[in-house]
């Protein structure tokens, strides 16, 4: 609160010279004006969790009143729009608030030399509490009787350590700027810099489990635990710009940015949650951090130059970055990691023309490589130096390039146009892999092979017919020569269509279809020496999208707008479901096809809004909008796995209703109220399920 | 009060001891003898120009025929609006617009006025805007359809919430293909904490995050593309002396092993010290 105060002295401050000038402004030297509006928001949660835990409806939306109560409150907010001119020089400030964790502001000084800007911005999320209510053991089925008790499977039991702490978060952004006003008005360079950054706090709930040879034998009921993981992390950059015109005959931008991250969080160890059950543990493993997060720096650097010709333009651009680990733990450096670093440099190169009257062309080339420098696995740094386990896997560098060509018409006097394109990806990655048998993975065991290679051709039509209707159609097909991941496209089908309609009456009709299918059957893991059965393991990935929307907004009296509009999407994914007898490192290795698992969601939102002017200093506003998702995420044996789980489905409604006055009591005065109904109910989840009412009054003075 | 409010205080401070000085002196203005002559009778755009950038400008730099409507105003004279070819007279050597020839809005056939106004910020109108808090991502949204209908989703980036704005992630003045950043940059530049370098790495995260994640919205928690086990399962095969009961081979792999991979592999963006990811 205090911080809060300190802010509007500040802002009166900012104000005074603009005052005194907005008064000069009354004699006819400058302009005044703006908006101040202090509102009063009331607020309740009612149902979907307890008074310790987040609700649904506050994963996005944490409000905070005058007391510490999570679950109602009440709390007064200014939301101010002020600018000054005189005609030369002008500033402007905005602040919008939405409670005590969520506003922004900004200021904008304009002279005719130099443009000054800032922001702020602070935003709560608690969606972290979101996961940590799915915690397993809050969910039905979530620890599976079959483990618990006996000290069966490997993750027989979950351990909760949370010791209550609140799982939210809090990102305080900031910046301010400078520009010299040059460089777009005059042929004389300009420059630029800036300084941004945000402070991220709070806590979230991290999981993890320790390794066979992290605790002595025994104990297997202690291997998996959650805790409530502190987050304090700082991040600040630098960034320059330089921009120029040479001679007036090409445009040149230079960016440099110099980006410190820091991790201020206090760290676990494994040996933290040591505890009467675990008596015997060795001194390197409970040195362990868990998730260790480091400080790191990023420098980058990157080089643009265009030039427009008549007919024509030509782009070239070069950066270059490196991410270096600035901050090493203990037993990092104790086992000789001592260098954390990637390095990336990218390029393109781009040319356009009106080749012939009406078409125009365009070619381009990109190219993108990351190099991962840091030092290689080091022995002990994983386990203990006695055991050998090591996938030795690192991804050295991954280099790509595309280029592609593409040509469009566009006849004289005509407003429809057609496009047709053709682009070549490839990607080549360097790894290093384990030589050891026994303890490494042999690259046949992985779907992740070192080369992709793929072209796409599409199409770009987009047509109007007959006034007020515009139609767009883009088509593409990809197909790869190879690929390189399952998340990549062997073949790829992808239609984008929409169409819209304005009215001569100013109605506007929108609809959109779009689909994907994307297929791959192109990788495949090897079980090698030992194997029996099953030796050749393929996986089968379809995946198909659909999304599809209508829209209309319109005013259907001279006194009302109103919009509404319907999406669906559908998501359709299907894979094998593949098991193996043992770890892939691991000698007579056996893999088991259990058949295709389904993944299948429709999704259907629905949002109407509607303004009515009631009478020249009366406007009513209302609203309404749904979320509806249901599906199945898995079949085959996964569904019958999870049978006993709530995590089989989807099935979730979210709705909100808002209506809303703005009364004009003034030609400078307007009250506005708005009420807010938010409703959450989850079929899967029912503790999820809950409501949120939100009462906002502002007071609005215009001057 | 935390660091980040003293350093935000101490900005503001300083801009103010700027403004303090920048604002001073009237005597300092322009000469504003033509646009006097607009204002007379556009008091309404005149009053929103002086509060834009562009307030300190002629009119007739952007509305070409100004001399002719003023020799004789009327409807009939009345000067054109600018098109994108008059904002380019000096915004083509701004940086943030110099691809601006090569940009997907462009080629959709777009001009600034699409998107910005010339006096002050465009604002959509209509009830849409009451649902973003950003005006920025309301203006998208009017367009993007398909997108602003994820931002319903379960799980979404809170856009529509406050917290994030498309021009974060999107520039809307150039094209992918002109982007000079790594694939992962435009995530990690505010998600610092999951970009490494690590000990060892995750290869799809390392790739790209769109692997696994839609970041406009997803029925899934997480954003996640597909819910797990399968998204995981497209590349893992599960070992049953880790994941079954008895740890046997061949023995039943239960919800509690199926139901949510991170709840074991919690450092499933990278690990300093655990290969298999799960701290």
């Amino acid at each position: 609160m205090k911080s809060k105060n300190l802010l509007n002295l500040l802002l009166a401050a900012l104000f005074c010279p603009a005052i005194v000038n907005a008064q000069e402004g009354a004699a006819g030297k400058g302009w005044f004006n703006g908006t101040l509006a202090p509102k009063l928001s009331i607020y309740e949660y009612v149902g979907g969790g307890n008074a310790a835990d987040t609700r649904f409806l506050q994963r996005y939306d944490y409000q905070k009143g005058w007391s510490d109560r999570g679950v109602s409150g009440a709390y007064l907010d200014l939301d101010l729009d002020l600018s000054y001119s005189n005609g030369k020089d002008s500033i402007a400030i905005q602040r919008k608030g939405y409670g005590f964790y969520t506003h922004s502001g900004m200021v904008r000084m304009d002279s005719e030399l130099v443009n000054v800007s800032g922001f702020y911005s602070q935003y709560r999320s608690a969606s972290v509490g979101l996961d940590y209510r799915n915690r397993a053991n809050n969910v039905t089925g979530g620890t599976d009787a079959a483990y618990t008790g006996t000290g069966d499977g490997y993750v027989a039991r979950f351990n909760n350590d949370s010791g209550g702490s609140p799982l939210r978060l809090d990102r305080t952004n900031y910046g301010v700027g400078i520009k010299s006003k040059s460089g777009p008005l005059r042929d004389i360079p300009s420059v630029s810099v800036k300084h941004e950054g945000y402070n991220r706090t709070g806590n979230t709930y991290a999981t993890w489990v320790s390794g066979g040879g992290d605790f002595q034998s025994g104990f297997p009921l202690r291997r998996w635990h959650g805790y409530d993981k502190p987050v304090n992390e700082l991040m600040g950059r630098t960034s320059a710009n330089f921009t120029a015109s040479p001679l007036n005959w090409f445009q040149l931008a230079y960016d440099a940015s110099f980006e410190k991250f820091e991790n201020q969080a206090r760290g676990y160890t494994i040996g933290d949650f040591k505890d009467a059950y675990y008596p015997a543990m060795t001194a390197a493993n409970q040195s362990k951090p868990l998730h260790f997060i480091q400080d790191s720096t990023l420098n980058s650097n990157s080089l643009r130059l265009s030039k427009t010709f008549k007919n024509s333009s030509l782009a070239a651009g070069y950066g270059m970055s490196v991410l270096s680990q600035d901050s090493f733990a203990t037993k990092q450096t104790d086992n000789n990691y001592k260098k954390g670093e990637i390095a990336t440099n990218n390029f393109f190169l781009s040319g356009k023309c009106l080749a012939i009257p009406s078409v125009e062309t365009e070619a381009y080339v990109k190219t993108a490589n990351r190099w991962n420098n840091s030092t290689r696995y080091a022995a002990g740094l994983f386990n203990d130096p006695t055991n050998k386990e090591s996938l030795d896997l690192k991804l050295t560098s991954i280099k790509s390039a595309e280029y592609g060509f593409n040509a469009t018409l566009r006849p004289a006097g005509s407003k429809n146009s057609l496009g047709a394109g053709w682009k070549h990806e490839t990607k080549k990655r360097g790894f290093l892999l384990g030589t050891n048998a026994g303890v490494s993975i042999p690259s046949q065991r992985i779907l992740y092979k070192a080369d992709s290679e793929s072209d796409t051709v599409f199409l770009k039509g987009a047509m109007r017919p007959v006034d007020g209707l515009v139609l767009h159609l883009t088509p593409s097909y990809q197909k790869a020569a190879k690929v390189g991941t399952v998340a990549e496209a062997q073949e790829a089908l992808n239609v984008k269509t929409d169409a819209s309609y304005v009215t001569a009456g100013g109605k506007v009709l929108g609809f959109y279809y779009s689909y994907s299918r994307t297929r791959n059957t192109g990788l495949d893991y090897t079980a090698m020496t030992g194997a029996v059965t099953n030796n050749t393991m393929s996986q089968n990935i379809h995946n198909v999208l659909h999304s599809a929307g209508a829209s209309l907004s319109a005013a259907f009296t001279a006194k009302t707008n109103s919009s509404v509009s319907v999406d669906w999407n559908q998501s359709d994914f299907q894979n094998f479901y593949n098991t193996s007898n043992k770890r892939r490192y691991e000698t007579a290795l056996l893999f088991t096809n259990h058949g295709k698992s389904k993944s299948l969601i429709n999704t259907t939102t629905l949002a109407m809004d509607t303004d009515w002017q009631v009478k020249e200093n009366l406007k009513l506003t209302g609203g309404y909008a749904l979320s509806r998702s249901e599906g199945d995420i898995a079949s085959g044996l996964i569904a019958t796995e999870l049978a006993s789980t709530n995590d089989g489905a989807v099935d979730n409604y979210l709705h909100v209703l808002s209506v809303g006055a703005d009364y004009a009591y003034a030609r400078d005065v307007s009250i506005k109220g708005r009420y807010a109904f938010d409703r959450y109910q989850d079929k899967q989840y029912s503790s999820l399920s809950g409501s949120g009412h939100t009462l906002t009054a502002s007071l609005a003075y215009k001057f | 009060m935390n660091r980040i409010n003293v350093k935000a205080c101490g900005v503001i401070a300083l801009l103010a001891f700027a403004v303090g000085i920048l604002s001073n002196p009237p005597a300092a203005r322009a000469d504003t003898t033509a646009n006097a002559a607009c204002s007379a009778c556009h008091d309404a755009a005149s009053s929103s120009h002086a509060r834009g950038v562009h307030g300190k400008q002629d009119c007739s730099k952007c509305h070409s025929g100004t001399e002719k409507h003023l020799a004789n105003p009327g409807p009939e004279t009345k000067p054109a609006r600018p098109g994108a070819a008059a904002c380019q007279v000096c915004h083509v050597k701004d940086a943030n617009r110099m691809n601006w020839a090569f940009s997907d809005h462009k080629k959709a056939g777009l001009n600034c006025a699409a998107c910005h106004s010339n006096h002050t910020p465009k604002v959509v109108k209509g009830a849409d805007t009451a649902k973003y808090k950003d005006a920025n991502s309301a203006l998208c949204a009017s367009c993007h359809k398909e997108v602003t209908a994820r931002f319903n989703m379960f799980s979404h980036h809170p856009l529509k919430e406050g917290g994030i704005s498309c021009v974060d992630c999107h520039d809307p003045h150039t094209d992918k293909k002109q982007a000079l950043t790594a694939k992962t940059e435009t995530c990690t530049k505010c998600h610092q904490a999951v970009r490494g370098p690590y000990t060892m790495e995750h290869p799809p995260v390392t790739e790209d995050c769109l692997t696994c994640h839609n970041p406009h919205g997803s029925p899934i928690k997480k954003l996640l593309t597909v819910a797990q086990p399968a998204l995981c399962l497209r590349c893992h095969s599960l070992a049953d002396n880790r994941h079954a009961v008895g740890a046997a081979a061949g023995a039943r792999i239960t919800g509690a092993a199926l139901r949510n991979c991170t709840a074991c592999h919690g450092g499933i963006h990278g690990s300093a010290f655990d290969q298999h990811l799960r701290y």
